[in-house]
């Protein structure tokens, strides 16, 4: 196309970049939150604040046991989620018998507390840090399948478009270290160069990978027509756990010893903890227990776990040490991805891969719109329009999601605790905001609309310890007296947030833009640039 | 035949054809492709179908990438249909399916 490869690489980067990406900020900024899912979730529960010590994860099994039992004798199913370092409440949840014309009965879930391992604190309905994970992948006010080819595709832009702009970077070791301020569109390439090539692996690998984790949506022809018996076989064969037990219809004399098999488990598997329990049938002849151990120290991401039937038999079991080499590079790449295996430090440094992933394609947008802002305004013709809608999704998108987050928190610690739709209207305040600053920005595109909501954003982050000061119990200080790191981390990041956000805001507002120039008559925009 | 090569190189319709046959026919390719690859590897079955799965992304990633250099709109579809079609056809010969 247009004469060579590197014209035709570069037609395909800016216009495939264009089309996706705003859909790109949400994924990636969704994603680089999801790094502190349970930090987030964690802070949006501030009824379960005052727990500071991890529980001893043999006792938690027997209350939460006794819990489920007390509550639903007779469920279908049990699920029990253990505390540990990043979550300090047991959750647990099961699932009610079918009302009559119901396939499957309403999921009821709680938590235990901590240390005093109590039930019955109400903690307030909140989606948490779960909202951004999901977010990321599911978007929202759709289906979950056609949201994930939406993103799907979007990602594989996203994979063209880092393959097409290394082909089209000429000087990728210079560029390293080029960074020209105040010249324009020029710098905003300096700024897209300079975020790409410094987190080149971790966009490739984040993007790759993300591909990888919905592959048997994406591409699923090869397990359909190739596996014998297709993808259901395939599932259970890399799985042996994946086995679903019929219920015999008569109830069982005695509790199952679950403490028996997780000794067991622990013993055959050698994993010190358990992570997560899941047990079929609870009150039935036939009952099942599938236990997950707690992987410490290792990339890989899958669960070492067994399926066991009442009497404590083994009925299957995950086969890591039979894996075959693909298997453990998918798991170790899609690992890669999720990042659940990584502690603190490195945690920060797939943080700051997403940070400058966020960078990439809001630089990528911004640059796009300067340059057509640029040109127009040297052949003298209108803005027009499609630049200032362009504009728009841009001002929206970088500057109104994290105004959009923080309406969220506010939300949270706004609406009132015991209101029904608590947990729905915080996403919706979310969206809505989104809109607003959508809205607004189609009037205010420029540097002004630019400087206003980062100011926003800058001074509701800047409150927002403030906020948690005078709407629970808690605060900032007493976090970091107690050494809770997550929740005091939570608030200094955004404070961190604000400050950038005010920073932001400065610089929008200490010269004029080409927003300016663009009011200006024909003819007279050399004497205004000056 | 000039006439034909002309509708494909007006500007617009050109990059209908190349984002057409880049998203369709790369797809359809991509997938024939993979599923050629899962059936010919000698591996055990669950190896050699993640396999496949695991490089279908960066073929479809090139696949893309052709459609959009090469320099006549109709080549994207004549080259991405023909690999789909030679795919295709291998497949058919082998598994007697089609995907």
């Amino acid at each position: 196309m247009k004469g060579s490869f590197f014209r035709s690489m570069t037609w395909l980067h800016t216009w495939g970049g264009l089309l996706a990406c705003w859909l790109l900020f949400v994924v990636f900024f969704g994603g680089t939150l999801s790094y502190f899912r349970y930090e987030i979730s964690w802070w949006m529960q501030p009824e379960s604040h005052g727990v500071v010590a991890e529980p001893d994860q043999q006792q938690a099994v027997q209350q939460v046991i006794s819990v489920l039992q007390s509550k639903a004798p007779d469920s279908p199913l049990w699920f029990i989620n253990l505390a540990d370092e990043r979550n300090p409440l047991t959750y647990y949840g099961y699932r009610e018998a079918p009302q009559p014309g119901q396939k499957r009965g309403r999921f009821v879930d709680g938590y235990l507390f901590g240390d005093s391992q109590q039930d019955g604190i109400n903690l307030r309905d909140t989606k948490g840090g779960d909202f951004f994970y999901r977010l990321h992948f599911d978007l929202h006010y759709m289906s979950a399948i056609t949201a994930r080819w939406i993103v799907g595709a979007a990602a594989m832009i996203m994979l063209v478009g880092l393959v097409t702009g290394i082909v089209i970077h000429r000087r990728i070791f210079a560029d390293f270290f080029t960074f020209r301020n105040g010249k324009g569109a020029r710098t905003w390439l300096d700024l897209h160069n300079i975020s790409s090539v410094l987190a080149l692996p971790y966009h490739l690998m984040i993007t790759y990978t993300g591909l990888l984790t919905l592959m048997f949506l994406y591409m699923s022809a090869p397990v359909d027509k190739v596996y014998p018996g297709g993808r259901a076989q395939f599932f259970d064969d890399q799985n042996p756990t994946f086995q679903s037990v019929k219920a015999a219809g008569q109830r069982r004399s005695e509790p199952l010893p679950i403490q028996d098999f997780i000794q067991r488990f622990k013993a055959e598997k050698q994993v010190e903890s358990v992570s997560r329990i899941s047990i079929n049938n609870p009150a039935d002849e036939n009952a099942t227990v599938t236990v997950y151990g707690r992987e410490a120290g290792q990339i890989a991401h899958y669960a070492r776990s067994t399926l066991y039937n009442s009497q404590g038999d083994a009925l299957g079991s995950s086969r890591e040490a039979a894996f075959y080499a693909p298997e453990k590079t998918a798991n170790t790449l899609i690992a890669l991805h999720t990042a659940k295996f990584a502690p603190w430090p490195l945690r920060w440094l797939f943080v700051l891969g997403g940070v400058l992933g966020c960078i990439m394609v809001a630089s990528g947008g911004v640059l796009w719109a300067r340059r057509i802002a640029e040109k127009r305004l040297k052949a003298n013709q209108p803005m027009g329009w499609n630049l200032r809608l362009v504009q728009a999704m841009n001002l929206a998108t970088v500057a109104g999601l994290p105004l959009a987050s923080l309406v969220f928190l506010y939300l949270n610690r706004l609406l009132a605790a015991d209101f029904d739709g608590r947990r729905e209207w915080e996403m919706h305040g979310f969206f809505i905001c989104y809109l607003l600053v959508f809205l607004f920005a189609l009037y205010q595109p420029g540097r002004r609309g630019w400087a206003f909501v980062w100011m926003l954003t800058g001074g509701m982050a800047l409150a927002l310890p403030l906020l948690n000061l005078l709407t629970t119990d808690y605060h900032l200080l007493a976090y970091l007296v107690n050494g809770q790191w997550a929740l005091a981390g939570l608030e200094l990041i955004v404070l961190a947030g604000g400050l950038i956000a005010l920073w932001g805001a400065r610089h929008c507002l200490s010269k004029p833009g080409i927003a300016h120039q663009q009011n200006a008559r024909p003819g007279s925009y050399k004497v205004v640039t000056q | 035949m000039q006439g034909i090569r002309g509708i494909f190189s007006a500007p617009a319709t050109g990059i209908l054809v190349r984002i057409g046959s880049a998203t369709v026919l790369g797809y359809l390719a991509t997938a024939e492709c993979a599923v050629l690859i899962a059936a010919l590897l000698p591996s055990a079955p669950l190896s050699s179908v993640l396999t496949a799965m695991l490089l279908s992304f960066p073929l479809f990633t090139a696949l893309i990438m052709w459609s959009f250099h090469v320099p006549r709109a109709w080549r994207a579809l004549t080259d991405l249909g023909g690999f789909y079609l030679a795919a295709a056809l291998s497949n058919y010969l082998l598994l007697g399916a089609l995907v």
